[in-house]
């Protein structure tokens, strides 16, 4: 069981739910979670998070230092990644005001996240 | 219902309930504890949850501390509390002195314009011994050496700066200001002024009545000082937009002290000018000499100290019981050790209203560079003359000594030893080394302590176990007294009596005065022969059955040379090797052998001291 947090304009979101059941599910939020967390943002625990704003948009990074980041926090904090097949990829390309990162998570090769920074 | 109660009374610590609070969800939904990461909201909530909670904890905690003296941290609790108290902390106290000057021999006053040079009030000197500014004080605009004048001029010197700040009056009751001079301020001499009146201070509200123009300073919680005004019934309030001008002494505390055994220079900072104006470099016409060196100063009272001294304040401002002339005297922060006390429990009344003051300086300030309590001159281990006269001075000035009472200052009563330290060392180690770092640790341990009844020989035997090189280590206390009884086969026995006195009689006290003497204490001293083995008392030899050295009220333990011991062979002052010297350490003639064991052995030996204590 894990609490079901997708909002309103979230693909798939269902008003009528409160939480998640399957192990999928709970590992998505899971990672959703990391990936949108900020360092220092959870109180007592100011290692978690990705940071990926400031990630991707550090001239210190490349993709694979950023995928390195994120597969680390992954495998750190969502226990269920070790179950099932993760995977995670990082790319880039041209933006009209920046650059437009894309960041691609794989689950046993049947569920993608992916997530667009710009 | 049962299946709820997840949570154990005797596991009350956070990290126990959240562990526990996991454990009850993992059973419940059925799902391993280690799925309940940060990255779950579930668990997320729990942690920080929890992480409130603890924060909700320690400021209930850090509230409930805080609000005792004796445990609170934070120096605005401590001085806020000590306010509370009835206690002011001190705020710091410049060093005074005196001075005297007078025309130079073979200056040539031809040179002046005029018949006399003026030095205003206030001038300021610096000392070359610490660089630091000192004031000429005088009561009077200024001094005016005539030319014609060749006697000596007197004057008290004040270590500091003067600085002012000004407020304006809000015409409200009971105004405050917070005065931030930054640094430390003299806790005595601060003048205020309302539209350029100088107004009287007072130290408690209800002192004053509705027409008095007056103020109390307290030492600000935050730092600084607080003024407090009147509000109409207890004190006159300052009008709306009067101009508060709040003036203090800026000074460097404990600093600003120089020792009066050394050759003491100084240089006329400010110049002096003549009736026309015409500005004089006072170095060049007059001669000065330092009768008195700056002493007394302090620095700001430590929270530490606050929480010691706080209970003890008078809360009637009167310096009545000797725990009150401990608290005046202690705030100067010049003593090792201060003792007041008076003796009315004993059957002699003459002396019943003197309050005696035994006191230790801090020897620890008086330290040069590479100085250690060996090489410290003896006199610097006891006040001088001046000193206690400084001492007599500040507590003469306060105005809150009670009429009737008396204070003498005890001198201490120096009683010599020598310490003989014998060491068994581990080869690879050399003697001069062990030698040194015994030196430093045993001078660092009788510059620090205060313990004023015994010293026990364990506990230099203790800190020198903790020396490199030291494999075993015995000490050996060797008094002046018992060895010079031992020489001369005799000692001095002192026995006091208390005799009424009937009829009453007078007794010469000096300056052609008499006293009443209700009770006479008389002295009776004896000679008691021994033989070689013989016991000497206790009190005599000053080590009792252990070897360990005991200190009468009035007694400090020095370990000093310059005396012979029972075989007529000279102690010398200076610590030495396989010598009779105040420090003695002898060394076995073979070290030990630095095995694997050993080593284990001595490592295993200070893990078992460090974790008993």
């Amino acid at each position: 069981m894990e609490l079901y947090i997708k909002t309103i304009g979230d693909p798939n979101y269902n008003p009528l739910k409160v939480h998640s059941d399957g192990e999928i599910a709970q590992l998505i939020t899971q990672i959703e979670t990391t990936l949108f967390t900020n360092k220092r943002e959870v109180l007592g625990n100011t290692d978690f998070g990705c940071n990926l704003e400031d990630l991707i948009y550090s001239l210190n990074y490349n993709n694979f230092q950023i995928k390195s980041v994120i597969d680390q926090q992954i495998s750190f904090y969502c226990p269920l990644a070790k179950k099932y097949n993760v995977s995670t990829d990082v790319s880039f390309v041209k933006g009209t005001v920046r650059d437009i990162a894309y960041v691609d998570i794989t689950i046993d090769s049947k569920y993608l996240l992916q997530v667009y920074i710009s | 219902m049962a299946e709820f109660k997840f949570l154990n009374t005797t596991r009350v610590v956070a990290s126990e309930i959240i562990t526990d609070a996991k454990t009850y969800i993992g059973r419940i939904y059925n799902r391993a504890g280690t799925l309940f990461t940060t990255a779950s909201p579930f668990s997320q909530i729990l942690e920080v949850m929890s992480e409130i909670g603890e924060m909700l904890l320690f400021y209930i905690e850090d509230a409930t501390v805080e609000q005792n003296i004796y445990t609170a941290q934070q120096p605005e609790s401590i001085y806020g509390l000590s306010r509370l108290a009835g206690h002011d902390p001190t705020r710091g106290f410049a060093a005074f002195g005196e001075i005297t000057f007078r025309w130079a021999a073979g200056v040539d006053l031809s040179k002046v314009v005029g018949d006399a040079i003026n030095i205003p009030v206030n001038t300021e000197i610096s000392f070359d011994a610490n660089g630091l500014s000192y004031m000429v004080r005088t009561n009077k605009d200024q001094f005016r050496i005539e030319k014609t004048n060749n006697s000596t001029f007197t004057a008290s010197i004040l270590q500091g700066k003067i600085e002012t700040q000004t407020v304006t009056a809000t015409g409200v009751k009971l105004q405050s200001f917070n005065i931030q001079p930054g640094g430390f301020t003299d806790h005595n001499l601060v003048s205020v002024s309302v539209n350029g009146e100088l107004w009287t201070k007072f130290n408690s509200l209800y002192e004053m009545l509705p027409s008095d123009k007056g103020y109390i300073i307290k030492t600000g919680i935050g730092g600084g000082l607080d003024i407090y005004f009147g509000n109409g019934n207890f004190g006159q309030i300052p009008i709306s937009g009067a101009s508060i001008e709040i003036e203090y002494i800026k000074h460097d505390g404990a600093k600003g002290n120089l020792d009066d055994s050394t050759e003491l220079t100084f240089k006329w900072v400010d110049e002096g000018s003549d009736s026309l104006g015409n500005s004089y470099d006072l170095n060049k016409f007059l001669q000065a000499t330092v009768t008195s060196s700056p002493k007394m100063g302090a620095d700001r009272e430590s929270t530490e100290f606050t929480k010691l001294i706080a209970p003890m304040a008078s809360k009637s401002f009167v310096l009545a019981t000797p725990d009150h002339y401990e608290y005046f005297l202690s705030r100067y922060g010049i003593f090792s050790y201060i003792d007041a006390y008076n003796t009315v429990d004993d059957e002699y009344l003459d002396d019943d209203n003197v309050i005696y003051i035994f006191a230790i300086p801090d020897v620890k300030r008086k330290l040069a560079k590479n100085m250690d309590y060996f090489s410290l001159p003896i006199n610097e281990m006891f006040f001088d003359v001046n000193e206690y006269a400084a001492m007599s001075g500040v507590l003469q000035e306060s105005g809150q000594q009670m009429v009737t009472t008396e204070v003498k200052f005890v001198e201490p009563k120096a009683r010599y030893y020598s310490m003989d330290i014998s060491v068994r060392y581990f080869e690879g180690f050399r003697k001069e080394d062990i030698f040194n770092d015994i030196r430093d640790v045993v001078s660092k341990y009788l510059l620090n302590i205060t313990r004023r009844d015994k010293l026990p020989k364990s506990d230099i035997i203790y800190i020198l176990e903790e020396v490199e090189g030291v494999d075993a280590v015995n000490v050996t206390f060797v008094s002046e007294t018992e060895e010079t009884a031992r020489r001369l086969g005799y000692y001095e026995s002192i026995t006091t009596k208390v005799v009424p006195s009937q009829p009453i009689v007078l007794e010469d006290i000096g300056n052609g005065k008499q006293k009443f003497i209700f009770f006479k204490k008389i002295e009776e001293k004896s000679l008691v022969n021994i033989n070689q083995g013989d016991p000497i008392p206790a009190d005599v030899a000053g080590l009792d059955e252990y070897g360990d050295i005991i200190m009468e009220k009035e007694e400090v333990a020095v370990f000093r040379g310059g005396w012979l011991d029972r075989d007529g062979e000279m102690i010398k002052d200076i610590p030495a090797i396989n010598e009779d010297a105040s420090l003695t350490v002898t060394f076995d003639e073979t070290p030990v052998p630095r095995t694997v064991y050993t080593r284990l052995q001595a490592t295993d030996r200070k893990s078992i001291v460090r974790r008993s204590s």
